[in-house]
């Protein structure tokens, strides 16, 4: 791309996108001129600074920011926030308000500018969709109690109008003094707006709304000041727009004549309108680009919000933001690039020039009918009720940011919804769990709640959930419950552990070392990657061992029955140096490894006196169930329950096999064969059976055992309880497990194996 | 129609290999990992550089040797013998290094019967039957096409061989 010479690239725009862009502009100009002189109006300011703002910080935002769609200018949300601020401050300086504006936005914009440079963008992450949906539904609430007067006609200017609840009771106060003119034109635009898109969607709504009515008030001549009392406000009565764009420049006062204090008192204030046109900006954009498949850089976005505002500030521009509207219909046209929301700029400033004297004759009245209509649809009830319904959580952060922008001044609402995303993310996600595992008679561990696992030497314990500062509090304290004098080693299991930090690594360490003082080992198994980095660039794997280091295999357990081996071998070696002696089997202690310790309990048991065919049958059912390569042995019982013999699959196919031909110029079919094999099916097994096996029980250690397996030939050994009962078995792959904990091996840690799998 | 399964038909083509220069603490790693992942860890093909089969390793050849070591003085020691924990605990410590870096050549098992991609049931009933394996090595012109399972067999076998009413058990004998 960069090697591309800039004209060539302007040749191709201008070949392939350029027409998208232009037309998607001019749609989203069209809608934008009455959104921005609207706005204007929600935050108290002449409408000829919307249109301000939706030239220059849109055309400045569009030009630097990274999504093709976004369009950035006058929103409803932060002019309600402007409004909210204005309302405190106007009264305590001698300042126009204008200047206040433009610091805040000034402000705002060096706050964005910065969270992009400092890329902060993933930030915005966090922040709970319920904070926008409920935040932007109660924006909607108050526009429509703050517009009331003004669809109404009615004018406030002598009540002290500081909070919401104040406006709403003013304009009851007087309701009597409703102007019908007015109010026909606020509901003559409503309606316009909201029948004209039904008849043909193409049509623009606003715009024609904003025409009728004008055109109606000043062919009725409502606009006069001879109608007294009735006389309708009109756009040239709050701030006449003139059509030159000369007037935008101004060096604004901050800069000739700062005022620090003001600057302090707008801090907060700033943060919140540039947190909020973050939030705002990032859930357009997020939404635009899930659609359009573009992948936006969050920090870069916010950049160039910062620097569009910034430069706003110096051409009479209120605070942008990301507007959902805009953005959604620049994305509709088919718009292509960044072009797009820069040529909507440009037509809105044509706009201005060509058109200033009939904006003029705009009611404020039908201004405030659009508005109603468009803080109605802010009441998102869909996603309202989308956000109530998927849980407790996003309930309380959505009612809490919902409350919170009706109660509070506006401003607050934004970090009340901050804080609780915040407060629910921890809530969520700042738990670690603990449990104990055991070994369990079949292969394998079983989970058992934490402190409740008989005392062993060996203790296993499974960390699950996150890792976070806010849950590792405490967690030391909290692994040592689980110690009983008998402890000599500790395994953590890691593997179910999301995301460590440095505070969770010095914890560990820390744990390392209390249980080091102790003279209790620490063994780690099923470490991710992840979690592996962060331990290794801490030193925390060189300090504790990296053969105390078992690493997460995608099999269940794997790397804790290793590091489960490598313990036990600390505890043999620690024994042996101390001459103590061993522990009894009975309490179970792999201990000079015995069938107890391997032996699984699966097995398939038998009358012995069934036929051939039924212990087929069985077999290739139990083999089908158990979807294992490995062979399964019959185990045959007597009457009383005990072991009477084994009947293994080589030696059935063997019976089976005989009187077949084996010719290969045999014309015998598949079929004819199982014609033949099933002869043999009516046989007993137990003449079949290999009978008179020895004995092993629980207690027969793991070497008795091999020798048997080598010496008999059978691939499954059976274990026996007192009275010769099967209580479990051993198969080859147990025996190897036995040995190697006995040989002290550690097979994944020891990093390639020395063979491989093949898919020839 | 008539129906005939060989060897082929049944090829399973994942299988496990090793070198026959690596050592056995290599080939128990590669079994213990192998466990889960469906393909039979119990026994590894032995291949050469060359990619010739050579032999195969189960773990019957690694117990095997284990006990020669174990009872240098071969079948006089009895299972008695080998319950007194604290001989063989030491034994292990002493040998076991020595044991685990013997190599896979030097024990594998050489004498493999192998099967031909065209080997009929019968063949394979009795190939198994023989050699006691839960996989064989399907060979053609020195080199391994892939392996078939003894449970591949038995569950043809069965398949063939029951009818419908023969499925069940009859529980009244």
């Amino acid at each position: 791309m960069e090697r591309i010479p800039a004209h060539r690239r302007l040749g191709q725009y201008l070949k392939t996108s350029a027409r998208a862009d232009l037309s998607a502009g001019f749609t989203v100009a069209v809608i934008g001129v009455p959104q921005a002189m609207a706005y204007a109006m929600i935050a108290d300011l002449p409408p000829v600074y919307g249109l301000y703002t939706a030239i220059i910080t849109c055309a400045v935002g569009g030009l630097l920011g990274s999504s093709s769609h976004l369009v950035i200018g006058p929103t409803n949300a932060t002019c309600m926030i402007i409004l909210s601020l204005m309302t405190h401050l106007t009264g305590r300086y001698l300042i126009e308000p204008l200047e206040i504006v433009l610091l805040l936005t000034f402000l705002a914009g060096c706050l964005q500018l910065l969270f992009g440079l400092l890329h902060m963008g993933g930030v915005i992450r966090y922040i709970s969709n319920s904070v926008v949906v409920g935040f932007t539904a109660g924006v909607g609430i108050l526009i429509i109690g703050n517009q009331l007067h003004n669809i109404l006609g009615i004018s406030l200017s002598g009540e002290r109008t500081e909070g919401f609840l104040e406006v709403l009771r003013a304009t009851f106060r007087h309701l009597s003094e409703t102007n019908p003119y007015a109010l026909a034109l606020g509901l003559l635009t409503a309606v316009l707006i909201l029948v004209l898109p039904k008849l043909d969607r193409r049509l623009p709504a606003a715009l024609l709304g904003m025409l009728v009515t004008g055109t109606l008030a000043y062919l009725m001549g409502w606009y006069r000041p001879e109608m007294g009392a009735h006389q309708v406000e009109i756009v040239r009565d709050i701030g006449p727009i003139s059509a030159s764009l000369a007037d935008a420049f101004r060096i604004p006062e901050f800069v000739t004549d700062p005022n620090f204090e003001l600057a302090r008192d707008l801090g907060t204030g700033a943060l919140s309108v540039a947190i909020l046109g973050l939030i705002e900006a990032a859930s357009i954009a997020r939404t635009v680009a899930a659609a359009s498949r573009q992948r936006v850089d969050f920090n870069r976005q916010f950049s160039a919000q910062g620097a569009a505002n910034i430069v706003g500030s110096f051409f009479s521009c209120f605070v942008g933001s990301g507007s959902p509207t805009r953005t959604a219909v620049c994305f509709n046209a088919g718009g292509r690039t960044r072009m797009a929301p820069v040529f909507s700029a440009g037509f809105v400033a044509l706009t201005v020039l060509l058109l200033a004297p009939v904006a003029n004759y705009i009611p404020k009245a039908s201004l405030a009918g659009l508005l109603i209509v468009v803080a109605y649809s802010m009441i998102e009830k869909h996603r309202l009720r989308l956000a109530y319904s998927s849980g407790a959580n996003s309930r309380i952060v959505l009612f809490g940011t919902l409350a919170a922008a009706l109660v509070l001044p506006l401003e607050y609402a934004t970090f009340v919804g901050v804080l609780l995303s915040i407060l629910i993310l921890l809530r969520v996600t700042g738990k670690t769990d603990l449990t104990q595992l055991v070994p369990s008679a079949d292969s394998g561990f079983e989970e058992v709640p934490f402190n409740r696992a008989a005392p062993s030497s060996v203790v296993t314990i499974n960390l699950e959930g996150d890792f976070y500062f806010a849950a590792v509090e405490n967690l030391e304290y909290e692994l040592l419950r689980c110690l009983t004098p008998k402890t000599r080693v500790v395994v953590l299991r890691m593997k179910r552990l999301r995301a460590a930090g440095s505070t969770a690594m010095s914890i560990l360490e820390h744990f390392g070392t209390i249980l080091g003082e102790k003279g209790i080992r620490l063994v780690i198994s099923g470490l991710e990657d992840e979690l592996k980095a962060v331990m290794t660039k801490s030193g925390l794997v060189s300090k504790l061992g990296e053969q105390n280091i078992f690493y997460a295999d995608n099999k269940l357990f794997q790397s804790t029955e290793l590091a489960h081996a490598r313990a036990w071998s600390i505890v043999r070696a620690e024994r042996r140096q101390a001459g103590q002696a061993p522990e009894s089997v009975a309490a179970g202690q792999p201990f000079n490894i015995t069938a107890a310790d391997i032996m699984s309990t699966r097995a398939i048991r038998f009358g012995s006196t069934h036929q051939l065919r039924e212990a087929l049958w069985l077999v290739s059912e139990m083999q089908k169930r158990l979807a294992r390569p490995t062979a399964q042995t019959l185990f045959l019982q007597d009457r009383e329950g005990k072991l009477a013999g084994e009947l293994s699959m080589w030696a059935q196919l063997d019976q089976l096999s005989k009187g077949l031909p084996e010719d290969p110029a045999s014309q015998l079919d598949d079929r004819r064969l199982g014609e033949l094999s099933r002869r043999h099916l009516t046989r007993s097994i137990g003449t079949l059976a290999n009978i008179g096996l020895p004995r092993q029980t629980k207690s027969t250690s793991l070497a008795a055992l091999i020798k048997l397996s080598v010496e008999s030939g059978m691939h499954v050994l059976p274990i026996c309880d007192d009275d010769g009962r099967l209580a479990g078995l051993v198969d080859q792959m147990d025996l190897l497990t036995g040995l190697c904990i006995a040989l002290d091996l550690a097979p994944g840690s020891s990093g390639s194996p020395g063979g491989s799998r093949t898919n020839a | 129609m008539r129906k005939v399964i060989t060897a082929g038909d049944l090829l399973k083509s994942s299988y496990h290999t090793i070198a026959p220069d690596r050592r056995v603490a290599d080939a128990i790693g590669l079994m213990l990992d192998a466990r889960a992942d469906g393909c039979g860890a119990e026994t590894l093909l032995v291949i050469d550089e060359g990619g010739a089969f050579r032999g195969l390793l189960t773990t019957r050849q690694l117990f095997q040797s284990l006990l020669s070591r174990w009872l240098p003085e071969g079948a006089d020691a009895t299972p008695q013998d080998l319950d007194d924990r604290q001989a063989i605990e030491e034994r292990l410590a002493d040998e076991g290094r020595e044991y685990l870096m013997l190599e896979v050549g030097q024990l594998m098992k050489e004498d493999v019967e192998p099967l031909a991609p065209g080997d009929r049931l019968p063949r394979m009933m009795r190939s198994f039957a023989r050699q006691q394996l839960q996989s064989i090595p399907v060979v053609e012109a020195g080199r391994v096409l892939g392996v078939v399972l003894v449970v591949d067999v038995y569950e043809t076998v069965a398949q063939l061989t029951i009818t419908p009413e023969d499925e069940g058990i009859r529980l009244d004998r």
